[in-house]
């Protein structure tokens, strides 16, 4: 990245269009995938250096993708990317770049950081695979360690960098054909407490080798944060743009005024949450300034993600560049209810560990499908008391918000930071056994 | 190649039991329209060395955009320290399936490089088509998309092969967005995907379906909801792509099927114990493998193991038969060989097992689609790809559509929305029971196949006569 960056602002110096945005990434990631409790899948580093080059000429603008390192690759993609924002018509659409004054105050990170040594990590997965072993499971998953830089220069004096770490480490435990996952989202390997996290795998993978018949139905769920994160991740992706919104075109845009949601549920945008890891605060492409966006709160619709240019026509305030990056800052409001004392107040329900393959159905209800995975447990009189099969579910999300009955402890996930959620009456339409 | 050749030597000299590399250049064009704006023009280049070790039972993998001798040296090194970390706390023997030696060079065969087109031409025929849909009542929203690739790669492993293969590929799609009747739908034209040059994108009927597609959305808006409970579908070559990539492609995965990929795609309910004796379909469902189809996205000439691509059997009237099976695991299945389906996206990706170009044969007896409408007394007729989403076993299936007519009485009778369909993967297969004949027979390019973890890009080819099949749940999507 250093010689990159030399390249950068040698260009830059001397730019060819009074319109170059430069945004290179790079990622470095170990990643060691298992399964059978062997490390036998993808066990490899990836180093990716990405820079991406946007060129504008008289309202015209193109944008080409180089991963060459070296100040040449710059140069000449630099030059194309020119030559074919030349070619191309006008753009209606049209945006400068980004301008320095609208980036100041970002809190950025400018210190590298380091992840513990790579034979950690393997003494780590053995003591997982040791543990497995012992108590007849198979474990499978990935223990993915990553450092990032995002940086946006651009002939508008923007020069932006950002550092970001992440551990991933997501297990499933197999028992016959019953499986159980768990995870650790976190910058801190200490935070993880591997005794408690084996133990609950172990306990939860023996159960869910047992899996008894259930009918699909309306069921009372208590949907654990990954479960929650993967449907609203879908949500506010299919429904959370407003130019989609204005267009009449998506689930909030007959929703606008309307109560959609329990009071006390609360979903937001911030780049400064707890549990947002990888992420620069500002478009990784443009630099645009990412800032808090409130989705729903209050039992309503507040305001949804836009580009620069739909904010500056509809004269709204800018949220970076529309859902790209900014969907990953996503995060819902926990308490400090346990899921534990969520479950002992149901008499009779279901615990949803996870969902699979979530798509949409019905863009216009929000309407989306999927399956559980990975732990789907008969909730009676407060206590999980066996495994079930496995569900489709079709749900409409906005009739899920307004079926919120409680609100639990909040959790990293893959896509953010969310709580545990007991929903009344969540329509699981047909059922699978393995 | 001479780099790739020492640096394969150099692992083996370390000890490693077999090692492969793979140089790999990749340019990508995607360009977007909306409506008659270009809304996106994105071109990338990705160029590096990707580098396979294996140490007695461990693999390890690494990458360098370094080509140079000192370069691969570095990305070799580490690549055979991940591989014994891995062997320090493996607990399975790896086979590795034998392969002949191959010295080869394969090129799709195209008339124009897409790359040394003006992409303000290529936008020009989207745009063409745009104006033309956005002209029909009540279109207000039109978009654009083509997607050009071309790959460059060179092979070279410890077996002795040499491999050298230059690939293109095309993805074009338009859609007109309606709005009419209180609703909003959209009809998708999709042609075929395939490994192609410019020639095949610039010969596309763009126009003549962009009145077609426009027409068919704002009916869409006026179209009955549809009823739920049991019925006959009709289904067309495109929408039964989608529906056997998900329920045949992924679960005759032999990786899949044997547990490596429980922590992300999922496994299969198409076991070892099956093969040769399940019933996956009925009498009337063959399925063939081939990755030596022109044209075909998987016709990479050779897998990224080396292994020369092969065509095979993977449902045999309506019987289980095969897997797509990489040489780790052929033993596993009795073979000898591989079948030549191990692909990475990129340079720094790991090859893993892809579904072959994957297709249902066409019935033997005459018969047409109308002729299979005509004989259907209740029924829906399904066209286009819409939703999808199956389980991690590839059992409980749930698949929509683009556009949904009714049929009654051996006709079609008018336009239906909101038409989802549900069901256990070889409960539908079986109840497959009329397949029209070769003379409809279409194909349907994937560009789009995301496995692994790091996740990658898959691309290949499915295809289909159109189908009937019984007493399918069919459930409103609302």
């Amino acid at each position: 990245m250093k010689e990159l960056k030399k390249g950068i602002r040698s260009i830059l110096s001397k730019p060819s269009t009074d319109h170059l945005v430069i945004s290179p990434v790079q990622k470095d990631i170990h990643f060691i995938r298992f399964s059978n409790n062997s490390v036998n899948r993808e066990n490899l580093y990836e180093r990716k250096v990405s820079t991406s080059i946007e060129a504008g000429v008289n309202g015209r603008t193109a944008v080409l993708v180089t991963d060459g390192l070296y100040k040449e690759d710059l140069e000449h993609t630099a030059a194309q990317a020119r030559m074919t924002a030349e070619l191309m018509p006008q753009d209606p659409e049209y945006m400068p770049p980004v301008a320095k004054e609208e980036t100041e105050g970002l809190k950025t990170v400018s210190v590298v950081p380091e992840l513990i040594p790579v034979d950690e990590r393997y003494a780590l997965l053995a003591q997982i695979f040791a543990k497995m072993k012992n108590a007849g499971l198979k474990a499978s998953g990935t223990f993915v360690s990553t450092i990032a830089e995002h940086a946006v220069f651009n002939t508008r004096k923007v020069a932006l960098s950002h550092y970001s770490m992440e551990y991933a480490l997501n297990v499933t435990a197999l028992s016959g054909n019953g499986t159980f996952k768990d995870f650790y989202y976190g910058t801190d390997l200490r935070k993880l407490n591997l005794e408690k996290f084996t133990e609950n795998l172990i306990v939860k993978a023996s159960l869910a080798s047992k899996v008894k018949s259930m009918d699909a139905g309306r069921y009372t769920v208590v949907l654990a944060p990954a479960a929650v994160a993967e449907l609203m991740s879908f949500f506010a992706w299919y429904n959370c743009d407003k130019k989609k919104i204005d267009e009449g075109i998506c689930g909030f845009s007959s929703r606008v005024n309307k109560n959609i949601a329990v009071s006390n549920f609360h979903f937001y945008s911030d780049p400064y949450a707890e549990g947002m890891r990888l992420n620069p605060p500002f478009d990784a492409k443009s630099g645009a300034p990412c800032r808090h966006v409130e989705l729903i709160k209050d039992g309503r619709f507040q305001e949804a993600f836009c580009t620069r240019y739909y904010a500056r026509q509809q004269r709204l305030t800018p949220c970076g560049s529309g859902l790209g990056n900014t969907r990953y800052n996503l995060t819902a409001d926990g308490t400090d209810r346990t899921a534990e004392q969520m479950i002992a107040d149901i008499d009779n329900g279901l615990f949803i560990n996870s969902f699979f393959y979530i798509r949409n159905v019905d863009e216009m209800d929000a309407v989306f499908t999927g399956m559980t995975r990975d732990g789907v447990f008969r909730i009676k009189n407060g206590k999980i008391v066996h495994a079930v099969n496995n569900f489709r579910f079709n749900q409409n999300m906005f009739e899920m918000f307004m079926n919120i009955l409680d609100i639990g402890e909040a959790e990293n996930t893959e896509f953010g930071r969310f709580p545990y959620l007991t929903v009344k009456d969540f329509c699981l339409v047909s059922r699978t056994e393995f | 190649m001479q780099n790739l050749i020492e640096i394969t030597d150099y692992l083996k000299e370390k000890g490693a039991r077999f090692a492969d590399a793979r140089e790999h250049l990749v340019r990508d064009r995607t360009l977007t329209t909306e409506n008659m704006r270009i809304s996106g023009l994105k071109e990338k280049e990705t160029s590096g060395t990707g580098i396979r070790v294996l140490y007695e039972n461990g693999w390890g993998y690494s990458s360098t955009k370094d080509n140079s001798i000192d370069g691969l040296k570095k990305a070799a090194d580490e690549a055979l320290e991940l591989a014994k970390a891995a062997d320090s706390i493996a607990s399975e023997t790896v086979e590795y399936a034998y392969e002949p030696v191959h010295l080869d060079r394969f090129v799709t065969k195209i008339q124009i490089d897409p790359f040394q087109v003006d992409p303000s031409e290529q936008a020009s025929l989207l745009l063409q088509a745009s104006r033309k849909m956005l002209k029909a009542r009540d279109i207000f929203k039109t978009i654009g998309y083509v997607y050009f690739k071309r790959q460059n790669r060179k092979y070279a492993s410890t077996d002795g092969s040499q491999i050298e293969t230059v690939l293109y590929s095309v993805l074009p799609l338009m859609m007109a967005v309606a709005k009419a009747n209180g609703d909003v739908k959209s009809r998708t034209w999709m042609p075929n995907a395939c490994n192609a040059g410019y020639e095949y994108f610039r010969e596309l009927p763009f126009e003549k379906n962009a009145e077609r597609i426009a027409a068919q959305a704002r009916e869409h808006c006026f179209a009955r909801p549809c009823s739920e409970g049991k019925t006959n579908l009709i289904l067309d070559p495109l929408n039964l792509s989608l529906t056997m990539h998900e329920s045949v492609g992924h679960p005759t995965e032999l990786d899949r099927v044997l547990g490596y990929e429980e922590s992300c795609a999922g496994r299969s309910f198409a076991t070892l114990e099956k093969l040769k004796n399940f019933r996956y379909g009925s009498d009337l469902v063959t399925f063939i493998a081939d990755n030596t189809m022109e044209g075909g996205l998987a016709s990479y000439g050779y897998d990224d193991e080396g292994v020369k691509c092969q065509k095979w059997k993977m449902i045999d009237e309506g019987i289980l038969v095969d897997y797509s099976t990489p040489r780790e695991l052929a033993a596993r299945t009795g073979r000898e060989r591989a079948n030549g389906t191990t692909r990475a996206e990129l340079y720094n990706n790991v090859p893993i097992t892809r579904i072959p170009n994957l297709y249902m044969a066409p019935g033997e007896k005459i018969l047409s689609k109308e002729q299979i409408i005509a004989d259907t007394k209740d029924g829906i007729y399904i066209e286009g790809r819409g939703t999808f989403s199956i389980d991690q076993m590839r059992l409980n299936m749930q698949f929509g559509g683009d556009a949904f007519w009714e049929i009654k009485n051996g006709h079609i009778t008018g336009m239906l929305k909101n038409v989802v369909y549900n069901a256990i993967s070889y409960e539908f297969w079986r109840s497959c029971d009329a397949v029209a004949d070769a003379r409809e027979f279409e194909k349907a390019g994937f560009i789009s196949c995301g496995k692994g973890d790091p996740m990658q890009i898959g691309q290949m080819t499915h295809g289909a006569s159109p189908a009937r099949f019984r007493n399918i749940m069919v459930r409103r999507a609302k």
